[in-house]
């Protein structure tokens, strides 16, 4: 061989592996199923040119193929929802802001009361049938708004008081408006809201109306609807996520397989997912979920197992699972755990009155040993600080909003037991008991009880509480410590009769997820009452008095700016207001670093993700559709 | 017999009853319903609407009616076949239960096969060598089974399989044998998954069932008939097989008329541990998040299987001693 021809085949090898990514585009498998006719070609199966969403991977282009293990907790499959969720609006992957995502855009009209929704031409289910608005149309009127289909209930944006009172109003094949008979200039964020924003519109009409009685003659009753309703139990069933569920074995697995339909491209204009398979598999118990992380089982996981306390030993084992540790992924934990004092607890006015006095929730918080609470609880993993929202909230990003989060990570938090002793006297309480208990008005010994649950890990709470007991006790407040069941948690936390809780605290976007903040008609912990009250439109619950008023008028405030920076200036006064009247929520620790880890040959993971709070949606926000296996 | 038989059917059904009542009244005493759960969790996830769609769940699912009247729609359905639907899993109740029910009773029978297979020939070994080194070493062995609980057994042995063996834990297959068909290798596979649970529940049972063994035997071992029997002269080994363990084996045949529902219980624990698609994963999380037509289901069924069982015994037991006469 001449040294040219060397060259040239050389150039062509290379002009070949050059050229091998942008021209195949698709799956392997896709090719063949193309090429033996049974899938029309790349070009039909993707959305118009312009409607194509084009993701830039994280670190290049990758290579097709291999199958992501992954397990969840029970068949909720919530741990496999916030990987493959797709919304319509969704946040950017820096977590900083709302972009588009399954619809293409939005626009509002003038006073903001519609908001018009454009949808993506040629964007098709995973069998192939064009999304458009008449799915829309399926799910307002013969799923969600079909009262005699109990299955789905209607979305709680729409309703106004007790009232539903949104309407739809399709303009065409993909465009459609949704009214509000009051400004919403929030209503396409709350799309964006975890994965479960959009998980009950995803009704394929093509697909569901054949278990529809009002279409199907041969239907009787919605029993076949209601087996068919859920996408993740119910193989076949369209979706227009990257993979969709093509086995279901109860209690053992759930199967999902590439969306020949997906509409976003790398880059390279190759049709994402880059990973064939999905295979989640049901493991209840934490200790098993463990062992097959430590085992190499699992490629992917960060929100099933969720103790951080597991730490050490999951990075002791990477070498041998074959995995890595995602340290980059935060929790986005403003308070892990917190203490929800309840400012409206129904158990009793003497103690009441105390749990509202912001002098006496201060000495609480100065008499608390943040230190010694995070190296016994988390191995000094965490970081001590008073009760906040997630750092990595884009409310902080500015340097003002810095600032703040500094001033209320710090309020409160030094330990400072001579500062809470000092407190308490002032407040009136200087009569104690034999055992140096404080007495209250009525002269009976000030015994505040802390009720846990498995919200956050049960044994942090647990652990924390007994040495919450001791440091309390310093100061001359017992404290009783209580393990309800869950549903006897939750009935006292919504009827305002538990008096502390224990919490796991965060959030990103106080717009959407208003409630550690303002104080909505969403079930609030710290003003349970309260927010009744709001909910019911005064009809039950109880009248909101004193902070909590500002708290939710500062809210309904905000919803009506149309800016979003503007809206920002509302925040501040919250926080400030918690600052000032809190805490309502005593933080002891914040920001744990998760036990997030990978397959140690996946790439294009950002090293960078905030998975607690629910707004974002955590691992789905990182694109595990660009996700691929090195060779 | 038949008409043996026949009165003993007819006397299940008021029990039956009874049983419906008790458990429906159980299941609905602790504060809160499935609702109250399921709007916590949606809570917990960060869903702010979940108590907007309170109402409009509740109202479906008839958890809004008086109880009186929630027991008498499920009862009545209940005794047409039709038993619900699950609220949580949102399927028919009784595709759930029939879907885990192929493997619970695969469980069940090789859990009471080697129950069996074990303590029948150690009471034996124990009670013929009562108080010599033998019987002590199995009676520790015994009590150790009995003390330990199930789940620390089931994370040793899993632990153990994993590390030692190399196992892939949990379940009933690897992963790669899930789609397969049947085969040999698949069968293997199948019995180094089995091996765990059978002896994570088995050894509880098996403790229990040897030392019953040899209480019986050592009890008739000291009868008079016995004595006559080698007093005969006749060879020990027939002595204690053929005329002593076939009075002392009678109570062991009553016992197995409750083991089959008391494995559905007892493999709880185990199977949530183990990961097996078993009813007691099922069971555990119905009675945990308050679904109550599911759990009343697999009661209704643990019972019927309970009173079945006895009934197979008392039968077994008169073919087995003719002494016994069913009347």
């Amino acid at each position: 061989m001449t040294w040219i021809s060397s060259l040239a085949a050389f150039a062509v090898v290379g002009v070949l592996a050059f050229a091998t990514p942008a021209m195949a585009g698709e799956a392997p498998e896709l090719e063949a199923q193309v090429s033996q006719g049974a899938l029309p070609a790349l070009g039909e199966r993707l959305p118009e040119p312009d409607d194509i969403m084009v993701l830039d991977p994280v670190e290049e282009v990758g290579v097709y193929g291999g199958t992501l293990r992954v397990m969840h907790a029970n068949q909720t499959m919530d741990e496999l929802k916030v990987i493959v969720n797709d919304p319509p609006v969704r946040w950017s992957r820096d977590f900083s802001k709302y972009i588009p995502g399954l619809f293409k855009g939005w626009s509002f009209n003038e006073d903001g009361t519609e908001v018009t929704f454009q949808m993506r031409r040629g964007l098709k289910w995973s069998d192939g049938v064009p999304f458009t608005t008449e799915d829309i149309d399926f799910y307002w009127n013969d799923i969600a708004g079909n009262p005699e289909f109990g299955e789905t209930p209607l979305p709680y944006w729409g309703f106004s008081g007790t009232e539903f009172t949104a309407e739809l109003v399709v303009n065409d094949d993909y465009n459609f408006t949704i009214k509000f008979d009051e400004p919403n200039w929030n209503f396409p964020y709350l799309l964006a809201s975890g994965y479960w924003g959009f998980e009950e519109l995803m009704t394929p009409k093509h697909y569901l109306s054949q278990f529809h009685p009002k279409y199907n003659a041969e239907i009787i009753g919605y029993d076949a609807l209601t087996d068919h309703i859920n996408w993740w139990t119910t193989p076949d069933f369209p979706t227009v996520f990257g993979w969709y569920v093509t086995a279901y074995e109860p209690g053992v697995r759930v199967v999902m397989s590439r969306n020949p339909y997906y509409w976003k491209t790398d880059t390279a204009g190759n049709q994402l997912p880059y990973i064939d398979t999905i295979v989640s598999w049901e493991i209840a118990d934490p200790e098993v979920q463990l062992l097959k992380v430590i085992s190499g089982e699992i490629d992917l996981q960060a929100r099933t197992m969720p103790s951080p306390r597991n730490l050490p030993l999951l990075i002791e084992n990477q070498e041998r699972g074959g995995y890595r540790w995602l340290d980059g992924w935060r929790s986005g934990a403003g308070g892990w755990p917190a203490v929800i004092v309840n400012q409206t607890y129904t158990g009793g006015d003497t103690i009441r009155t105390l749990l509202q006095n912001k002098t006496f929730r201060q000495a609480l918080s100065y008499a608390v040993n943040r230190d010694v609470i995070n190296e016994a609880v988390w191995f000094g993993l965490g970081v001590p600080q008073q009760g906040t929202i997630s750092k990595e909230s884009w409310h902080f990003t500015s340097e003002e909003g810095q600032a703040l989060l500094d001033e209320w990570e710090n309020a409160y938090a030094q330990y400072d037991p001579d500062k809470a002793i000092q407190l308490l006297d002032e407040i009136g309480l200087t009569e104690r008991n034999d055992q140096g208990i404080r007495l209250d008005a009525d002269g009976n010994p000030i015994q505040l009880r802390i009720d846990i649950s498995d919200w956050g890990v049960l044994q942090v709470n647990q652990e924390t509480s007994a040495l919450l007991q001791e440091d309390w006790r310093a100061v001359g407040i017992d404290l009783l410590i209580n393990q309800p069941t869950q549903a006897e948690f939750d009935e006292m936390a919504r009827n305002g009769k538990a008096m502390l809780m224990t919490a796991r605290v965060g959030e990103m976007d106080l717009w959407t997820f208003p409630d550690w903040v303002f104080i909505t008609g969403a079930a609030s912990r710290a003003f349970p009452t309260y927010s009744e009250w709001y909910r019911t439109g005064g009809a039950s619950g109880e009248e909101p008095s004193g902070p909590a008023t500002v708290l939710h008028d500062l809210y309904v405030e905000g919803l009506a700016i149309p800016s979003q920076e503007e809206r920002e200036a509302i925040i501040e006064k919250a926080i400030r207001t918690h600052i000032d009247e809190g805490p309502f929520f005593i933080g002891i620790t914040g920001d744990v670093p998760m036990p997030s880890i990978a397959n140690a040959r996946l790439k294009n993971i950002p090293n960078y993700a905030v998975i607690v709070p629910s707004a974002v949606g955590g691992i789905g926000t990182t694109d595990p559709t660009q996700y691929f296996y090195a060779e | 017999m038949l008409s043996f038989i026949f009165r003993r059917v007819v006397q299940m059904a008021p029990l039956l009853f009874l049983i419906s009542v008790v458990s429906f009244v159980l299941i609905n005493l602790p504060p809160g319903d499935y609702l109250t759960i399921k709007i916590a969790e949606l809570e917990a996830r960060g869903d702010s609407g979940a108590q907007f769609i309170l109402g409009q769940y509740r109202e479906r699912f008839g958890l809004d009616l008086p109880i009186w009247q929630q027991y008498w729609i499920w009862i009545s359905h209940f005794v047409t076949g039709d038993f619900g639907r699950s609220f949580e899993y949102e399927r028919e109740v009784g595709t759930l239960i029939w879907e885990r029910m192929g493997f619970s009773v695969l469980l069940s029978l090789s859990t009471m096969l080697f129950a069996w297979l074990v303590a029948i020939p150690a009471g034996i070994f124990a009670a013929t060598h009562q108080y010599r080194l033998g019987d002590n070493l199995l009676s520790f062995v015994a009590f150790l089974g009995l003390a330990l609980p199930n789940f620390l057994l089931a994370l040793l042995l899993m632990y153990l399989s994993v590390v030692v063996f190399g196992w892939s834990v949990g379940g009933l297959f690897s992963p790669e044998y899930l789609d397969a068909a049947w085969s040999p290798a698949k069968f293997v596979d199948l019995l180094k998954h089995l091996w765990v649970p059978v002896v994570v529940i088995g050894t509880a049972g098996t403790a229990g069932l040897m030392r019953l063994m040899r209480g019986n035997l050592l009890d008739v071992l000291r009868q008079q008939y016995v004595t006559t029997a080698r007093a005969k002269g006749l060879p020990e080994g027939k002595v204690v097989y053929k005329h002593a363990l076939r009075v002392a084996i009678n109570p062991l045949i009553s016992v197995a008329g409750t083991m089959f529902p008391a494995i559905i219980a007892g493999e709880v624990i185990t199977s949530v541990v183990l990961n097996l698609p078993t009813i007691g994963p099922l069971f555990l999380r119905a009675l945990q998040v308050q679904d109550m037509y599911l759990a009343g289901a697999i009661l209704m069924f643990m019972s019927l299987f309970l009173m079945l069982g006895n009934l197979l015994a008392d039968i077994g037991l008169a073919l087995a001693d003719p002494r016994i006469k069913l009347s």
